[in-house]
């Protein structure tokens, strides 16, 4: 068979309609648009009994789809299968890479956060009490020692871990992973509220006269409250916008708010605080329709909220 | 010759791809239109919320008299719309609530309102309103700064009030548009550090390996306040006059505040189409 010319081509030249023989050329765009766009939809619309129409419903091809598995016979139950778990690639060098990850980023990094952190202890403790030398460098020795304590319980922990876990293996090795972190987590972060006293910490604390203990303790006091008087007045701000108070109404909120620190850690229990509100106090703060709002439950519509919601249905 | 084929396969090429292209004009419309008209009802709802809030509270503090409340209550009713729409749309193109700023645009509306329609003195009791509540903010605002800044530079005490003198006086309004948004504006070493001894100077200094996380703050997690479209604007005992038309064309279709409909309305179900599209 020889291609020389499209078939097409020569019945474009001729004016007359498709000869008997049928032959095609490789690369002629206009055949390939034939086939491609005219002739496979009309067979294949021809197969299923359906004309091609171009608003051909999504529903309608279902069905036809579903129609034609009806009317394939029930074939014999295939015999079950082993479930296959997925497993988490792990091994003890990625496992020490998560955890110091947790901390922080790497290994390096903890430490420098750690060592860090006692330092600015160290020297916000300089301005209050004047800690002897000695006392000072017995403390930077007890970071080390802290920090060395750390990366030997990982190496230990690390020897333990699953390797390939499954998701269950891997739940319940990262709850030890986490009792491990959780201590020193927040000091990575520079965070306050650590959950247990460091042990440089400690040492610091039993080298201290009665008087510095009182003193820096006192001190800490001024600043927790520092922070507390902060945070009430984040939830004082949520409350103005939700019930839109005035400066009058907010400076007497205020007020009560001293007077009840504890009522006030975040808008969920300030609102729910203000609405258990007696009917007189309300009605002094208030206005009515500021009290018909507090009525209503706090609506927190978060855009990503129902896209999680759903995926998680 | 070589013309005429060129036209033909073009328009063959053309009717065929047009064929094709209409046949998913189903699918593809809604990904073309607006994603989700419900976010527009809902950005309406708390632009008519906090207006309402605004009027109440120039109700209380400014008192005005019949004439004024009417006039600003009138005026409110037949601008809200005109002068709101790109905050509307704004939301309605956004991506979370955090990033459009409703509080500050509807306060800055109702500022210009109250000064066309209320006299002189109510209108400077009405500024001052407005500087106690900046000055709120910025109380705020210094206040999470600086125990961002104790964390970062170990402050005592009296160096946390020592840097919040200090920040009042470099305060900025684009601190609170940063809190606004949920972040915690940075204190900069340089502008405390006159207050640091010289070892938190040094310290300070150290920039290597510093573990600061963004300290964000709650600036937008909490529901504005809403209104439907369909209730009037409210002043005292002075409701807008019912000659202003209301937008009550989409009030059926919004989702009432404290309820929240089924699915994701229109922005997730058009995504799940998609496939649909190269599956068929």
């Amino acid at each position: 068979m020889r291609f020389e010319r499209c078939e097409h081509q020569n019945w474009m030249r001729k004016r007359i309609g498709l000869s008997s023989r049928l032959s095609f050329r490789n690369g002629c765009m206009v055949c390939c648009i034939w086939i491609f766009f005219i002739l496979v939809p009309i067979a294949q619309a021809q197969k299923t009994d359906d004309p091609p129409t171009k608003t051909t419903s999504i529903k309608s091809a279902i069905q036809r789809l579903l129609d034609r598995e009806a009317d394939i016979p029930d074939e014999p139950p295939e015999p079950k299968r082993a479930v296959v778990q997925n497993r988490f690639e792990m091994d003890e060098r990625r496992w020490t890479e998560q955890i110091f990850a947790q901390l922080g980023g790497s290994e390096a990094t903890f430490e420098q956060a750690l060592r860090r952190r006692v330092r600015l202890f160290l020297n916000r403790v300089d301005l209050l009490i004047t800690p002897s030398e000695a006392l000072r460098e017995k403390v930077l020795a007890t970071v080390e020692l802290e920090i060395q304590r750390f990366k030997t319980d990982v190496q230990v922990l690390v020897s333990e871990a699953p390797e390939n876990p499954t998701q269950e293996e891997y739940q319940n090795f990262y709850q030890r992973v986490w009792q491990l972190i959780q201590p020193y987590q927040a000091q990575a972060w520079m965070d306050n509220n650590s959950p247990k006293t460091p042990l440089w910490k400690k040492v610091f604390q039993t080298q201290l006269s009665t008087e510095e203990r009182a003193t820096l303790s006192a001190e800490n006091a001024d600043r927790k409250r520092f922070e507390a008087d902060v945070s009430k007045l984040e939830v004082l701000l949520q409350v103005t916008r939700r019930l839109g108070l005035t400066a009058t109404q907010r400076v007497k909120l205020e007020e009560y708010g001293k007077s009840m620190p504890s009522q006030w850690p975040n808008l969920d229990v300030a609102w729910q605080v203000l609405q258990q509100f007696p009917e007189k106090t309300k009605s002094e703060l208030f206005t009515p329709y500021q009290i018909e709002q507090l009525k209503k439950p706090l609506d927190r519509s978060d855009d990503l909220q129902p896209i999680i919601l759903m995926l998680n249905e | 010759m070589r013309l005429s084929r060129a036209v033909r396969t073009f328009l063959m090429l053309f009717f065929a791809m047009h064929g094709y292209c209409c046949s998913q004009e189903v699918v593809m419309q809604p990904l073309l239109q607006n994603a989700n008209p419900n976010r527009e009802i809902r950005a309406k709802q708390w632009v008519r919320g906090l207006i309402q809030q605004e009027l109440n509270a120039v109700s209380v503090v400014c008192k005005p008299d019949a004439e004024q409340a009417q006039k600003l209550v009138d005026m409110a009713e037949s601008q809200w719309k005109p002068k709101l729409v790109t905050l509307v749309k704004a939301y309605s193109d956004a991506v979370n609530r955090q990033t459009v700023d409703f509080e500050s645009r509807v306060e800055r509306l109702m500022a210009i309102w109250i000064n066309e329609c209320l006299d002189e003195s109510r209108v400077k009791i009405w500024s001052e309103e407005l500087d106690n509540r900046a000055i709120f903010r910025q109380r705020l605002v210094i206040g999470k700064m600086v125990i961002d800044a104790e964390k970062k530079f170990g402050l005592t005490y009296k160096q946390m009030n020592e840097v919040t003198d200090l920040l009042k006086e470099r305060y900025r309004e684009s601190w609170w548009q940063l809190y606004r948004q949920g972040t915690t504006p940075e204190t900069k070493f340089v502008w405390i550090s006159r207050v640091l001894s010289e070892s938190q100077q040094t310290l300070g200094n150290d920039r290597t390996n510093i573990n600061r996380i963004e300290s964000f703050t709650s600036g937008g997690s909490v529901d504005l306040p809403s209104k439907n479209l369909s209730e009037r604007f409210e002043l005292g005992d002075k409701k807008s006059d019912s000659v202003i038309q209301l937008d009550t064309r989409d009030a059926e279709g919004a989702p009432e505040n404290g309820q929240r409909k089924n699915g994701i309305d229109g922005v997730l179900l058009p995504l799940i189409e998609i496939p649909m599209i190269f599956g068929r």
